[in-house]
């Protein structure tokens, strides 16, 4: 029955169809790399990383992005209002940090009786916030945060139950679950900047239209992510239990979920992660959030600004991401 | 419960795991199987607990094919524990009871006093402490989780009882000590045992019926000899 150890054949690491395919998809990725001209652009990065070094002397793109980057510093940290245009103002109760500043000017001005040109000085009163604008963005960034924790809460709550239908071995038919798995596809197939432009003609400029338009599309990724998991878990506790009589929710919840819950938790952390990136580009569409203040800010040149906003956004992902890790730790 | 194989035939490609098997098994024996690795074994419980792909021929029990109120009544101890490695042991042992009683107890851990105490008498008897009961079970060696399993299967009381090797990984005394629980609770509760097996002279003491087989058919079938267990 079995033959003689010295006839065995070894099977190699990888055989020639492998090679084949492999060879395949080089070619395929060489023709595709001349229509979006990836050589373009190796020479012109190449051209740009040449400047500096003194071996090239000068570069459309380091020229381009010089232009625009420089223009983000100084970032903008203060605000500065004329008095005369703030309703109600009490110069005794000032905000915080809050200084008035006067300024004179001269003007000329001309007299209509001497029909002469007269110079008068002006004096116009400023209210000067040095972290004004700090605050206004923060208020902003609050507001993106709050969209995207609404918009993944209400992910998760269409996610798992399509997730539940969807998975082949949880699903309650095999119709069902290729109708969840079809609804997690559309729903992700629907980008999150389009959803929120209709929305907003919908429900008007503001947070709702931002917190459906993440739902939306994040139902529909964590839909199938949270479905993929389930599948892959080990099928040995559910296959014990089910042999037991265990029901489909007896079975999800005592040999699926103990085994996939890391998994859930990285993708529900990374559904926020990504949801507060989105909520500011969804803002730019007015969905509300600093992306709205970005985009006015874009709009009038005011890079400073920008520069306040975007270093916000960066610190927000930064912070994010440490507490996820941290989250993912504890949950192992 | 009475289990009947038919005809049986179970086969992997070329190799025959259970070739034109017949077998019956009353009701309240303990049944323990012999046979080398790979000579149909788990298929032959794999075929009882309605896993298995039947080529030829039935399995049934108590008369009929497996339903789902039948499964009820089967208590499985798989080859490789079938425990959920990141839930606590607790967890593992009440998941049995999910399927016996309103599905709002399992799900929010409010168990019956008596299936909590059930479920402690048996972890006891069979060499658990309490520490052990918050533990992660993957944290616990092979040995405890394979009393966890037995455990598990034990605790709603079934009447047939499936066992793949439950003392592969137990010690000689510790093996002795989960074979009498498993006799035990099962001659409390009038349940058969059809329980896969390494050593023979642990089935001639706690069985009453040893089937060896070999690559797919019985090749011995006979009472076991040793009366000690009727004591």
């Amino acid at each position: 029955m079995t033959s003689p150890a010295e006839t065995w054949r070894f099977p190699p690491l990888f055989g020639h169809r492998t090679l084949a395919i492999l060879l395949g998809a080089l070619a395929v990725l060489w023709i595709t790399a001349q229509r979006v001209e990836i050589p373009r652009m190796v020479a012109l990065t190449s051209e740009a990383v040449l400047v500096p070094l003194g071996l090239a002397e000068r570069s459309q793109v380091g020229d381009g992005l010089g232009a625009t980057l420089g223009q983000l510093v100084p970032i903008q940290l203060s605000t500065r209002r004329e008095i005369a245009r703030i309703e109600g103002f009490d110069p005794s109760r000032l905000p915080p940090f809050a200084r008035i500043e006067t300024v004179e000017t001269r003007v000329a001005e001309l007299n209509p009786d001497t029909l002469r040109s007269e110079t008068r000085t002006v004096r116009t009163g400023w209210l000067v916030e040095p972290f004004g604008y700090l605050f206004l963005v923060a208020a902003k960034m609050l507001e993106t945060i709050e969209i995207a924790l609404w918009g993944t809460l209400f992910a998760v709550s269409i996610g798992w139950p399509l997730a539940f239908m969807g998975a082949r071995n949880l699903t309650p038919h095999p119709a069902i679950g290729a109708g969840a798995r079809a609804i997690a596809a559309f729903l992700r197939a629907m980008p999150e900047l389009i959803a929120a432009l209709f929305l907003v003609i919908a429900f008007g400029f503001g947070p709702i239209a931002g917190v459906l338009a993440l739902a939306f599309h994040s139902a529909g990724f964590l839909g199938k992510f949270y479905a993929d998991d389930i599948e892959d878990a080990d099928p040995r506790p559910q296959a014990a239990l089910q042999a037991m009589g265990a029901g489909r929710i007896a079975t999800w919840r005592f040999a699926v979920l103990p085994e996939v819950l890391p998994q859930h938790i990285a993708c529900t952390l990374y559904a926020l992660d990504r949801n507060v990136r989105m909520a500011t580009v969804i803002g730019l569409v007015g969905a509300g959030g600093i992306g709205q203040e970005l985009k006015g800010r874009f709009d009038l040149y005011e890079y400073g600004h920008v520069g306040t906003i975007l270093i916000a956004i960066f610190l927000v992902i930064l912070s994010l991401d440490l507490i996820a890790a941290r989250a993912r730790r504890v949950w192992q | 419960m009475e289990v009947r194989f038919d005809d049986v035939t179970v086969a992997f490609g070329e190799l025959m795991a259970l070739d034109r098997l017949t077998l019956e098994i009353p009701t309240g024996q303990f049944c323990a199987i012999l046979g080398g690795s790979g000579a149909g074994k788990s298929s032959l419980l794999r075929c009882a607990s309605g896993l298995g792909h039947l080529k030829t021929g039935r399995v049934t029990i108590d008369g009929t094919a497996l339903s789902a109120a039948l499964r009820r009544q089967i208590g499985v101890i798989p080859q490789a524990f079938g425990l959920s490695g990141r839930a606590r042991v607790a967890t593992n042992v009440m998941a049995a009871q999910a399927s016996h009683g309103p599905l709002w107890r399992a799900l929010t851990g409010r168990y019956r006093v008596a299936d909590r105490e059930r479920a402690t008498d048996l972890l006891a008897a069979l060499g658990l402490e309490e520490g052990q009961l918050a533990r992660r079970t993957d944290a616990l060696s092979g040995g405890q989780q394979q009393r966890i399993a037995i455990a598990r299967a034990l605790l709603p009381a079934p009447r047939l009882i499936l066992a793949d090797e439950p003392v592969a990984s137990l010690d000689p005394a510790t093996a002795e000590r989960a074979l009498t629980v498993l006799r035990e609770e099962a001659r409390r509760s009038g349940a058969t045992i059809l329980c896969t097996l390494h050593q023979p002279e642990l089935a001639r003491r706690f069985a009453d019926l040893v089937i060896t087989i070999d690559r797919g058919t019985i090749v011995e079938t006979m009472p076991a000899r040793d009366e000690r267990k009727r004591a």
